[in-house]
């Protein structure tokens, strides 16, 4: 399985402020990766440096090309969307699919266009005059009909409604992937996409705290609703987070065989939720 | 030079000019009308008698038949539209890579396969090529209104107006050496352009403000810090209106094609450079 | 010294007009450029002050 981004030592700093702290990224093809820190983690530096809009130091490479150093040969292989709303206030819906066309030799009209009949979204409406979630279905709907093999997504859906939230995710997975390419989807709303996640990126003050597929999270993670006697024995294992649910405790661990917390209480895989607030509140913790 | 980048840099050309109507096309037009009506009043004051013989005289002038040497008469209703456009230019540039910035859209722009080379240079042949045909289009619009009243007013008070027809000749010729006049004080003008460009890619705020202050500040240094001339004897050549003044057809290649504008474009290509490096840089 | 300059936007703006100024020092020494002179003595404004007499006379 080859990796699609292969980045190496990242560094970036601002003045004092160090946006990303030598971390390293590797993103296999045809994975659905989750970037996922709290606001100000470095998720959208790193993202706009895997596309050439962000100068770092480190050793890039994504799909085969240093992005910083031909930014615009990168983009017929890679597509990007940022937070809702930057496609030009004062374009009009088919001025748009009419740029595209001319300047992105993969796009494929007639299929943006299928999609886009699909929504409410009329063609000689200025983008100005549509509202967020529109905007959103429109840029969506040119992406997905430009044959890229990377994805990059930040914070694609923030301030949508529920509605065009789902449906975005929706049309990502059902009519976008299949199975050889790649997205890369950075958010700070977990539960969204837990689901849709073949590989789980945590980020936090720029460095790298997790990074692993869903199946190794599975063997390597475990949360268990401890019963009140069995206590004792739970704080020996050192379970990385404690919390307390329902009047009972949860307790998550790293790296210890189910074997031994079977007899706990119930054993179960954490949500992607759940893991992020226990790494990062672990993190925080140690280093207190 | 592939089809397909040629096609592409047509999309650029294309986008340049949805962006820009309003100042490629709004601007002189408004001005046309503007000037139409001043004419269509003044002339409203004058008597029939007085009419009559202006429009006599002006026939006579025309009668000349020959459109190279009546042209330049035109020239002078052409002043205004020449103004405008420098001035339209000048906040062209000045916005052309600074209004993406603010409000963001760059990043939709930067997600295009297109270089920032290719950006900035579709934004100079904008003003070189594309712009100026927008405001001779404009004039020819005012000058033909303007010849098809006053043939209709010259009729009706029995002006001698033989010299009438040869105006639309002379018309052609002055909007070709118009148009000729923009798109090469544009390219005399380079260093200008490149100026505005770098600052436009550069600042956060006010580029204008930027690209004015640095300026005098620059000739202020230079002055009273080395006590020479080098920026504002540069500046005195580069703006003497005589040295890019174009009133007919003679002489153009040599005074053009010197080395005063070939330096320029050294010049200017040195920070239009720096002006597509900031757009990559600039964060 | 690619760093240096690419550093941040201000570093980029100075080395571009360093290398501007620079550019213009030595080309005004080597042309031993001088201030020129405005004139206004072209073709085209001559006429027109013939044309504005002219018509003026007309109509007085």
């Amino acid at each position: 399985m080859t990796n699609i981004v292969e980045a190496r030592s990242l560094f970036k700093s601002y003045g004092g402020f160090v946006a990303l702290d030598n971390i390293d990224l590797c993103i296999p093809q045809g994975a659905i990766s989750g970037l996922i820190g709290p606001n100000g983690a470095g998720k959208t530096t790193a993202l706009k440096s895997l596309i050439g809009l962000c100068d770092v130091e480190g050793d890039i490479n994504v799909a085969g090309r240093d992005p910083r150093v031909a930014r615009h040969k990168l983009m017929e292989d890679v597509c990007f969307i940022a937070d809702v709303g930057i496609l030009p206030k004062w374009l009009k819906v088919s001025q748009v699919l009419e740029y595209v066309e001319a300047v992105h030799p993969q796009f494929d009209r007639s299929k943006a266009e299928r999609f886009l009949s699909t929504t409410e979204i009329p063609s000689n409406k200025r983008i100005k005059n549509l509202s967020k979630g529109m905007v959103t279905q429109l840029h969506l709907a040119i992406v997905m009909a430009i044959e890229v093999s990377l994805l990059v997504l930040d914070e694609p859906t923030l301030g949508l409604d529920i509605i065009y939230r789902k449906e975005f995710y929706d049309r990502l997975l059902n009519d976008y992937y299949d199975g050889n390419r790649t997205i890369l989807i950075s958010t700070h709303q977990v539960e969204e996409i837990e689901t849709l996640l073949s590989h789980l990126i945590f980020i936090d003050k720029g460095k790298i705290v997790l990074n692993a597929n869903m199946a190794e999270i599975a063997d390597i993670y475990a949360e268990v609703l401890v019963d009140s006697d069995k206590i004792a024995q739970a704080d020996a294992l050192k379970p990385i987070h404690i919390r307390n649910l329902l009047g009972k405790k949860s307790y998550t661990f790293e790296s210890v065989p189910r074997a031994y917390l079977e007899s706990l209480g119930d054993v179960h895989t954490p949500s992607v939720a759940d893991l992020f607030v226990a790494k990062m509140r672990g993190q925080r913790n140690e280093s207190v | 030079m592939n089809q397909f980048r040629v096609l592409q840099f047509f999309a650029l050309l294309r986008k340049e000019f949805w962006e820009n109507r309003n100042l490629m096309i709004g601007a002189p037009a408004v001005l046309a009308i503007v000037l139409f009506v001043v004419n269509f009043l003044v002339a409203s004051q004058l008597s029939d008698e007085q009419l009559s013989t202006v429009l006599g005289y002006v026939g006579e002038w025309f009668d000349v038949q020959n459109p190279f040497y009546t042209a330049p008469v035109l020239t002078l209703l052409s002043l205004p539209f020449v103004v405008v456009y420098f001035f339209c230019s000048v906040i062209y540039l000045l916005n052309a890579l600074y209004h993406d910035r603010k409000d963001m859209s760059i990043l939709f722009w930067q997600s295009m396969p297109i270089s920032n080379l290719q950006t900035v240079i579709s934004k100079i042949v904008t003003i070189v090529i594309v712009s100026p045909l927008f405001t001779v289009a404009a004039m020819a619009v005012l000058y033909s209104l303007s010849i098809f009243y006053l043939t209709v007013v010259g009729y009706g008070l029995g002006s001698q107006l033989s010299g009438f027809s040869y105006m639309l000749a002379a018309m052609a010729v002055n909007l070709s050496l118009i148009y000729f006049f923009l798109a090469t004080s544009v390219l005399w003008l380079l260093p200008l352009a490149g100026w505005l460009l770098l600052f436009s890619g550069f600042a956060r705020r006010a580029p204008m403000l930027w690209a004015i202050g640095v300026y005098f500040l620059l000739g202020f240094f230079e002055e009273f810090i080395f006590n020479t001339r080098f920026l504002s004897n540069w500046a005195q050549t580069r703006f003497d209106p005589d040295n890019f003044i174009i009133v007919d057809f003679s002489g153009i290649f040599d005074r053009l094609l010197s080395y005063d504008m070939f330096i320029g474009w050294v010049v200017g290509a040195l920070l239009i450079t720096g002006s597509v490096y900031m757009r990559r840089h600039a964060e | 010294m690619k760093k240096i300059i690419f550093k941040n936007r201000f570093t980029l703006l100075t080395t571009t007009i360093l290398a501007y100024v620079l550019l213009l020092v030595i080309e005004g020494m080597v042309t031993s450029r001088e201030p020129a002179l405005l004139r206004f003595d072209n073709s085209l404004f001559e006429l027109n002050l013939e044309e504005l007499n002219e018509i003026s006379e007309r109509f007085l």
